[in-house]
């Protein structure tokens, strides 16, 4: 397959190369962008490939709060690693076993002059080796950045080990640090270090946790806490030592889940159980299918949230779906009739195993399919079990779930053809809706690792995409570790992840009490305080619709998102806003002031221990206003402005702008603000939503304006005013479809 | 007759009376009737009706558990609890009941209550999956002590591997260092899976406890019990990687008395871990108990002459033993002199050599050939070696024997291509073109004009 153009990762790299690269340009420009990138280290011998890493795994999410883009860098290819030095704001290696090569990154981080600020910081979790093992200069440097000496002796640690020295408030986050007897790499922290844990064996301290000038090192004990049933917890607070060791508070980080304000909402339904046959309840009753329930009973009833619906091409083939297609088509025609739904679409045969199709040979899979089951199954109670589970699933057509439950994709008449699966599906549900609900999204099926080309694929349809990823962190799963990175590295690519998980991972994909994706909502809440992780994202199968305990549970969150803080929006919005959190620069004008570039559908900054400081909105330009959460603020761009310039002023005040004019400033809005205009005395706004909702704008106590809404008193400017905090609360009635008119004059 | 009558009036409304009474007594209770209604119902249409018959009516146990099941489902938890806890007072435990009530309040997000609840259902009713789940519960909620708890009151030797590395930190962490020799010591006096890491672990807590003479008891305990070959020299590892050399040495003179015929595999331990002058000595004293020897026990010798270059074991167990030996054995310690001593420490050997030794080790055959001046023999061996799998040592014998072809139709001959080892092709093409040194313009000065 050929590789044509569009690469976002390569093409951020070129244009930062383009523009901070150039030679004579290189220390002035370059070293002006805030370094965004974490360049992660990892052994492709051992870990194959990124996602597999722990650094993706449990890391990524992390950095991606605190602003940082995480590359990796395979270190097993022995290659300079393909990133500009410039934008480097960390290294991080997270290797369990000594790594033999490093001349190739070796060479990469001796070129001095290249990086910005003294270097990158460099982070080692577990083995050392790799940096021990640079040289001597290198590895100096490297030890001395992460604040550690070696004496190059390992020592032996058993039960009469204690704990000498721990920060407490930087450890024992999720689980409590434990002494583990074992062999012990001798390591000190350097004088001026912050030494954070440290334990002494028979007379020897040994460094486990240690902030260095411009790094640190964690012991693999003080990190992660791997769990009895594989739930991994933090050892060391994740958060607290990154931000320790990068010590950029007062930098703009960009922030995907939030907008105007408020934290994001959107709805994806897959088209896992499209087909699915709601059971009757009395005998010879029709029964409806899952997605005829979806489209009437949900959608339908919640026409005032916008639904992102993923439909199966193949579902909808008589051929394939079989007898149910038909109604299937039916289903999904009206689905997509309905103003609130994006269409999207989750392939043509629903790939369930991407990597079967990477290196795809055709009598395999026949091989696969057509092999019978295994012996020693047979009679077996798990494989009765297994029998009743997938009649009671009533896989129909030609799928081979019915007879090869662990099939690489479910229909499979034809060979794979990358090109039918991506482009050609989104093609056929264009056709459906007549190009009246144009596809807006392409979500990965199955366990949603596409390969590289699958990824290409899809951008070169244009039709952003999302799967995969997600997480859960409820009562019974509280950590972080659950949770996944925004995005994932593959190759040249970044596909794009779902922020929270759904159904699926509730009722261990509907074996178990399916009464659990109840316990969503404490997800929701760990993922709002103390910090704001992750966008409220309601994710479920279109068979959720036949179970009543889903269904309702789904109801309920439905209602949940109509009282809720938040901002309606496309799941193909967050994907887009993802990709601007990639792709946006941030370069420094001076003290506080902060010019952002290339975000794309970014239209958020936050600002973390922020509360000495305030938006100043008179010297801000391309900004529309800000909101305190915690100590956070988030600060709202204008989404017309190309380069919005962010200036911060020092004010507690707890309203987190100063205003500077009379014109109000936007704190929150549930309607999608489409264009902004603030003049000296007045604010115009184009919105747009699906339902009425309150904008909430922030002017001088008391002060009086008029306020007109198209549609509604057009020119003739109703009175109001501000309350004695200042705040307008202005309801304004939007709808699918349309822009509404917002303005609000008369402030001086 | 009128007593007649007034019996038959009598006996008729008694009769009649017992009628109406088996009607009432058979009309079914308004809570049976309602449940065979609901069971027509769709789960929402049934909840409903159930709301509106609470208080009007009493539920008995099965529309009580409807009730809850129901209201679980709609995710109305307090009505769900409360149905579930009028069940639980109302019957012996049930072990669904106690499993909803912990889910209700999981799925609350009350953990802790929902904890004790599991903890009730796991006493009821152990299982494995449940104690697993538990112990994941504790662990995230920190109850670091009912944790400990929970997993020190089942058997040992029933824990899965993760519960027992856990169990071992939380006693360590609360200074419980007598169950934590306890629980090793049953783990590694056990055959469970990776009793060989138990038996490590309680030797290295012995060693740290200044108990050196009880490992060594241990570790010969272990040597004459099921699987004592490994055992033996997971104690020697042990107890190595802890410092104590003379445990290990004591555990090693012991296995080969207890464990004379696998006692052997001690000794490339001690080599490997940088002890080669005690291994040299202790293979004296094992050999001094063997008369003969086996595949492996040739093998032990011949990695402990390769890897420390002494030659006596193996002088010693060739001539004791040579001619009991198997060709590969054979082959494979005669290939030990070629490489220390070269060809000519063959000869003292010569009667051991035969053509199935040569075959098992054809750079031995390519070496006596070479050694006697038979070019043919020789080419045929080093072909033959050509093979085989060859070390870069071994390369360079086979090309130090193919300098004694130069001249000859058999040298031009592997020159030509008969080999195929990637190794040697390679060499012989630089026997050929001679070396330059890699980076040329470095190495040589600047050019000057002029």
């Amino acid at each position: 397959m050929t590789r044509k153009t569009f690469q976002p990762l390569r093409m951020v790299l070129l244009l930062v190369l383009a523009l901070a690269w150039h030679p004579l340009a290189a220390s002035a420009q370059a070293c002006a962008i805030v370094p965004r990138t974490t360049l992660a280290l990892y052994d492709g011998a051992r870990e194959g490939e990124v996602r597999n890493t722990r650094i993706y795994r449990f890391a990524e999410l992390v950095l991606n709060y605190l602003g940082q883009v995480v590359v990796y860098h395979d270190i097993s290819r022995d290659t300079p690693p393909e990133v500009d030095p410039a934008q480097v704001a960390l290294v991080l290696s997270w290797f369990d076993e000594p790594v033999s090569d490093n001349a190739g990154f070796g060479n990469w981080l001796a070129q001095g002059d290249a990086f910005c600020g003294g270097g990158p910081k460099i982070v080692s979790f577990d083995n050392l080796e790799f940096w021990s093992g640079l040289g001597p200069a290198l590895s100096s440097r490297a030890m001395g950045a992460m604040g550690i000496e070696t004496d190059g002796v390992i020592y032996a640690v058993g039960v009469s080990a204690t704990v000498s020295a721990k920060d407490e408030s930087l450890l024992d986050l999720e689980a409590d640090y434990l002494v583990q007897p074992g062999d012990y790499r001798g390591v000190a922290a350097l004088p001026g270090a912050r030494p954070l844990l440290r334990m002494a064996s028979q007379g020897q301290e040994i460094a486990l946790a240690v902030i260095g000038p411009a790094g640190g090192y964690v012991h693999a004990s003080a990190l992660i806490e791997p769990g009895t049933q594989g739930r991994a917890a933090w050892i060391i607070d994740p958060f607290g030592f990154f931000e320790g060791v990068l010590a950029d508070d007062g930098v703009p980080r960009p922030d995907p889940t939030t907008l105007q304000g408020l934290r994001t909402f959107f709805v994806t339904v897959s088209s896992v159980g499209w087909l699915d046959l709601m059971p009757a309840q009395v005998f010879g009753e029709t029964q409806d299918l899952a997605s005829e329930v979806l489209a009437e009973g949900l959608i339908e009833a919640f026409a005032d949230l916008p639904v992102t619906v993923a439909i199966l091409a193949g579902d909808l083939s008589p051929d394939l779906g079989g007898p149910a297609a038909e109604r299937g088509r039916q289903a999904a025609l009206r689905a997509l009739a309905a103003p609130n739904v994006e269409a999207a679409v989750q392939g043509f045969s629903d790939i369930r195993d991407w990597s079967f199709f990477a290196a795809y040979d055709p009598t395999r899979e026949a091989a696969m399919l057509t092999a019978p089951e295994t012996a020693d199954d047979q009679g077996a109670l798990v494989s009765s079990a297994m029998q009743t589970l997938r009649d009671a699933f009533a896989e129909t057509g030609a799928s081979t779930f019915s007879r090869t439950p662990g099939a690489p994709r479910k229909y499979a008449a034809t060979p794979f053809d990358l090109g039918q699966e991506v482009g050609g599906a989104i093609a056929q549900v264009n056709a459906l809706s007549g190009g009246a609900r144009p596809v807006g999204l392409y979500a990965w099926s199955g366990n949603a690792r596409p390969f590289e080309a699958a990824l290409e694929a899809a951008e070169r349809t244009g039709v952003g995409s999302m799967g995969g990823g997600g997480g859960v962190m409820d009562a019974a799963r509280p950590s972080l570790t659950g949770l996944w990175p925004l995005s994932a590295q593959v190759g040249q690519h970044r596909q794009i992840h779902d922020a929270l998980g759904g159904d699926a991972l509730y009722t261990d994909y509907w074996t178990a009490s399916l009464y659990g994706f109840h316990g969503f909502h404490e997800t929701l809440r760990r993922t709002e305080e103390p910090r704001r992780l992750r966008p409220f994202q309601l994710s479920f199968a279109a068979r959720t619709m036949i179970h009543f305990e889903t269904r309702r549970a789904v109801e309920t969150y439905l209602d949940l998102a109509r009282t809720s803080p938040v901002v309606p929006i496309r799941a193909s919005a967050h994907a887009a806003a993802v990709r601007g959190f990639l792709s946006a620069r941030i370069a420094a004008e001076g003290p506080g002031r902060w010019r952002i570039r290339d975000r794309g559908a970014l239209q958020t900054l936050r600002l973390d221990r922020a509360g000495a400081r305030a938006l100043d909105m008179a010297a801000s330009e391309g900004v529309m206003g800000a909101r305190r959460k915690g100590d956070s603020l988030y600060v709202a761009l204008d989404p017309g402005a190309d380069a919005p310039l962010v200036v911060l002023a020092d004010s507690d005040d707890p309203a987190g702008m100063v205003l500077g004019s009379a014109a109000p400033a936007l704190v929150s809005s549930r309607p999608v603000v489409e264009s902004w205009d603030r003049s000296t005395c007045s604010v115009a706004l184009e919105l747009s939503g699906f339902a009425p909702g309150d904008v909430v704008l922030l002017a001088e106590p008391h002060a009086e304006y008029g306020i007109a809404i198209t549609g509604v008193n057009e020119d003739r400017h109703r009175a109001v005013a501000a309350d004695a905090a200042g705040i307008l609360t202005i309801p304004v009635p939007t709808a699918p479809g349309g822009l509404r008119g917002l303005s609000v004059k008369g402030g001086c | 007759m009128p007593d007649v009558m007034r019996n038959v009036v009598v006996v008729s409304l008694a009769l009649c009376a017992a009628g109406v009474a088996g009607v009432v007594a058979l009309r079914p209770h308004p809570a049976v009737r309602l449940e065979a209604e609901l069971s027509r119902l769709e789960p929402e249409d049934a909840l409903r009706e159930l709301r509106a018959a609470e208080g009007r009516m009493g539920f008995h146990d099965n529309l009580e558990l409807l009730y809850g099941r129901l209201s679980l489902a709609d995710g109305d938890l307090d009505r769900a609890r409360l149905s579930f806890q009028r069940l639980q007072a109302q019957a012996s435990p049930s072990e669904e009941v106690l499993e909803t009530l912990a889910g209700i309040e999981a799925t609350a997000g009350d953990l802790a209550a929902a904890a004790v609840f599991l903890r009730q259902a796991q006493e009821a009713f152990p299982s494995e999956e449940r104690r697993l789940r538990l112990g994941g519960w504790y662990q995230a909620l920190r109850q670091l002590d009912a944790e400990r708890d929970l997993l020190l009151a089942e058997d040992p030797t029933l824990l899965t591997p993760g519960e027992i590395d856990r169990l071992g930190l939380l006693l360590i962490r609360d200074g419980r260092i007598t169950d934590y020799e306890a629980l090793f010591t049953t783990l590694a006096d056990s055959t469970v899976e990776g009793h060989l890491s138990y038996k490590r672990r309680l030797l290295e807590f012995l060693v740290e406890a200044a108990r050196p003479a009880e490992a060594v008891a241990a570790a010969a305990r272990w040597t004459q019990g099921p699987q004592g070959a490994e055992a033996l020299e997971a104690s020697v590892r042990a107890l190595i990687g802890r410092g104590a050399i003379d445990a290990a040495i004591l555990v090693a003179r012991d296995g080969f008395r207890l464990a004379p015929g696998d006692s052997h595999a001690v000794l490339p331990v001690f080599a490997r871990s940088g002890h080669g002058g005690t291994a040299r000595i202790l293979q004296g004293e094992w050999l001094a108990t063997r008369t003969v020897l086996s595949e492996a026990e040739w093998g032990t010798l011949s990695y402990l002459a390769e890897s420390t270059g002494d030659m006596r074991g193996l002088q010693a167990a060739l001539t004791s033993n040579g001619r009991q030996a198997g060709a590969p054995a054979l082959g494979q310690a005669l290939m030990q002199f070629v490489r220390y001593r070269g060809a000519g420490a063959l000869v003292p050997w010569r009667g051991l050599l035969s053509e199935d030794v040569f075959k098992a080790a054809p750079l031995v055959g390519a070496a006596w050939a070479h050694w006697r001046g038979d070019r043919a023999a020789t080419y045929r061996h080093l072909v033959a070696a050509s093979n085989q799998p060859l070390s870069e040592w071994d390369q360079l014998i086979w090309m130090s024997l193919l300098d004694g072809l130069r001249g000859s139709p058999f040298h031009r001959a592997l020159l030509a291509g008969t080999v195929d080892h990637p190794g040697l092709r390679q060499r012989l093409r630089d026997s050929v073109i001679p070396a330059r040194p890699a980076r040329a313009a470095l190495s040589a000065s600047a050019d000057k004009p002029g």
